[in-house]
């Protein structure tokens, strides 16, 4: 293990999205005290600056230092990123589980319920959710949850199809194991690969959509620090003001970036344990 | 359907007091709540609104007081345009550079496109579209702001609804060029979040087919690589790709949203969130009825195409 891990260092590609992301998991839980500004203080003297040397990335339209709300917003964002695939996966988990192993009409009525919410652009989907919850980021990350679990059961469902019939697992319950112990001892485990793929892959697509959320005005409401809300409210000054809606826009790109090249890494390690 | 319906009427918020104003006394809310029947138990409304749907009915929509199968009407060509001609782009550049990197795998074009693919798939589509209007609007003074055609101007004589179409059809140039123009900005962004995939899955098919035994065979006997490739491979990587095309068109639909806000493109995307600000809830859940039948449909002619193409699955 240890050495696989060497190996990862060896190349600098890696050991800079390494560094980038633990940089972003800093700025994630240090972000308050490291920030040069209180993120939500107001201070209509300043509004709209360009960027200069006070203010790196300039003032929004109340005077509050975009840079300071970029970096308050990381931990925001990264969480309700993570919110999201937990929550997808926990839920997608336990129903493809179910669906798998027990067959018959329970897993006809989930792959139905799966069905109808594939079909449907995600985006559109989490956003009727979330109007008829209401705008706010819990109603948001419910709304997301529900588009992307379909995903995870199917996957988990597969799994669970081709591995309730094996030898070991007939031996298993005809040892006197029950179906729950079976399930989570034996299946479990071994979707554990194709889970954590999916969950890397999703991970990128799961924080734009979530943000995207939020540039409609769904998601966090302001005065809260958040990406998406950001570039939304830079939109309206976009002509006079680029720098508004450029800065936290670029914070997304880049947090996808560095995912990207993470991915990458946990990839790579993957498929040659699991080739 | 029905998950539409619930979903829109769940709405804590009253479409009417925002219509009223705030100053709105209690018996004119009273009557508007009555008039558009939001004051009968929600089963009995389900009941009616299944029944209108049936007879082509949507209801009205409370911000612009038609019927929403008018607005629809109105709107939905929009995106339509929009749509295609962003779909026909993602196709142009994605297929011709997929197979260009597969075949020339490991070369530097190869290695940079995967680079700018991934990074392409990551975009918020949002930002991007904001960035292209500082940089083509703004600093380059290139291209227009928003809208689908030049204000001054107007729209072409309606045959479609689609100005590109019309303003051919009508043989009117200055309308045809002012469409076109107006059209890059909001096409292009749309493209660049998927041309990524798209190129990715032509690139990933082809290699997979080039490693196959009929190809195999195929050079063994001596044929030209040229041949190889296009009568074997090519044939046969095509078919995910026409999957990935529903999915792709589903997926621009979603983005055709946020991308018709931003440049002011009066498609259904607009309407939508329009009235989702306006909490006008026939015509959110109208449009979501719409779209799922869209999507429907869309699933149904990739089942389509694919069996007809594929023998295979026509003799299962």
């Amino acid at each position: 293990m240890i050495g696989n891990f060497k190996k990862i260092l060896r190349k600098p590609a890696n050991v800079t999205f390494i560094l980038l992301g633990l940089g972003l998991l800093f700025l994630a839980f240090f972000g308050k005290q490291v920030a040069p500004y209180n993120p939500l203080k107001l201070d209509m003297q300043a509004r709209l600056q360009a960027p200069s040397w006070q203010h790196w990335m300039g003032t929004d339209n109340l005077g509050r230092d975009i840079a300071s709300r970029v970096i308050a917003a990381t931990g925001l964002d990264l969480l309700s990123c993570l919110v999201i695939l937990v929550g997808a996966s926990v839920v997608g988990v336990l129903i493809g589980l179910v669906s798998g192993f027990y067959g018959g009409i329970i897993d006809e009525v989930m792959m139905r319920i799966s069905d109808v919410f594939i079909a449907f652009p995600g985006l559109v989907l989490a956003l009727a959710i979330s109007v008829a919850l209401g705008p706010n980021l819990i109603n948001a990350m419910i709304a997301l949850v529900a588009v992307w679990w379909p995903s995870y059961a199917r996957l988990i469902r597969v799994q669970a199809l081709a591995l309730r019939d094996r030898e070991y697992i007939l031996a298993a319950r005809a040892l006197g194991g029950g179906s729950g112990w079976v399930i989570f001892r034996h299946i479990l485990p071994n979707s554990l690969v194709p889970l954590i793929v999916l969950l890397s892959t999703d991970a990128a697509p799961a924080l734009v959509t979530a943000t995207a959320l939020s540039f409609i005005g769904m998601g966090v409401q302001p005065p809260a620090a958040e990406w998406g809300s950001m570039v939304n409210q830079g939109s309206r000054y976009l002509l006079d003001a680029w720098w508004m809606s450029t800065f936290p826009g670029l914070a997304i790109l880049a947090t996808v970036l560095i995912f990207n090249g993470l991915v990458e890494i946990v990839r790579g390690q993957l498929s040659k344990t699991h080739a | 359907m029905t998950l539409t319906f619930f979903i829109a009427n769940v709405i804590p918020s009253d479409p009417v007091l925002l219509r009223l104003g705030p100053r709105a006394k209690p018996d004119e809310i009273a009557f508007w709540r009555h008039q558009y029947g939001l004051d009968l138990p929600l089963p009995v409304q389900y009941l009616k609104y299944l029944g209108g749907v049936v007879q082509g009915d949507l209801g009205d929509s409370i911000l612009t007081n038609r019927p929403i199968l008018v607005d629809l009407k109105d709107y939905l060509p929009g995106t339509i345009e929009l749509t295609s001609v962003s779909f026909l782009m993602i196709i142009l550049v994605g297929v011709p550079v997929g197979i260009y990197a597969s075949t020339h795998f490991g070369s530097i074009f190869d290695r940079v496109s995967d680079f700018l693919a991934s990074a392409g798939m990551g975009l918020p589509v949002f930002w991007l579209a904001l960035i292209m209007q500082l940089i083509f609007y703004r600093a380059l003074s290139l291209l227009p702001l928003d809208s689908r055609i030049d204000m001054v101007l107007g729209p072409p004589p309606r045959i479609t609804g689609m100005f590109i179409l019309d303003s051919l059809l009508a043989s009117d140039m200055p309308r045809l060029l002012s469409s076109l123009q107006h059209i890059i900005l909001p096409a292009v962004t749309l493209s660049l979040a998927s041309v990524a995939g798209i190129m990715r899955q032509v690139r990933a098919n082809i290699l997979d087919t080039l490693k196959s035994d009929y190809v195999r065979t195929a050079r063994a006997k001596g044929a030209p690589e040229r041949i190889v490739i296009t009568r074997h491979v090519l044939r046969n990587s095509f078919l995910p790709v026409i999957t990935m095309s529903g999915m792709l068109l589903i997926n621009l639909l979603s983005g055709a949203f946020i991308i018709e806000t931003i440049f002011n493109w009066p498609g259904i995307g607009w309407y939508t969130i329009r009235a989702i600000v306006s909490s006008d809830y026939n015509a959110v859940v109208s449009v979501t009825l719409v779209i799922a039948v869209l999507c429907t449909i869309i699933n149904l002619l990739v089942d389509i195409l694919y069996s007809a193409l594929d023998p295979r699955i026509r003799l299962t």
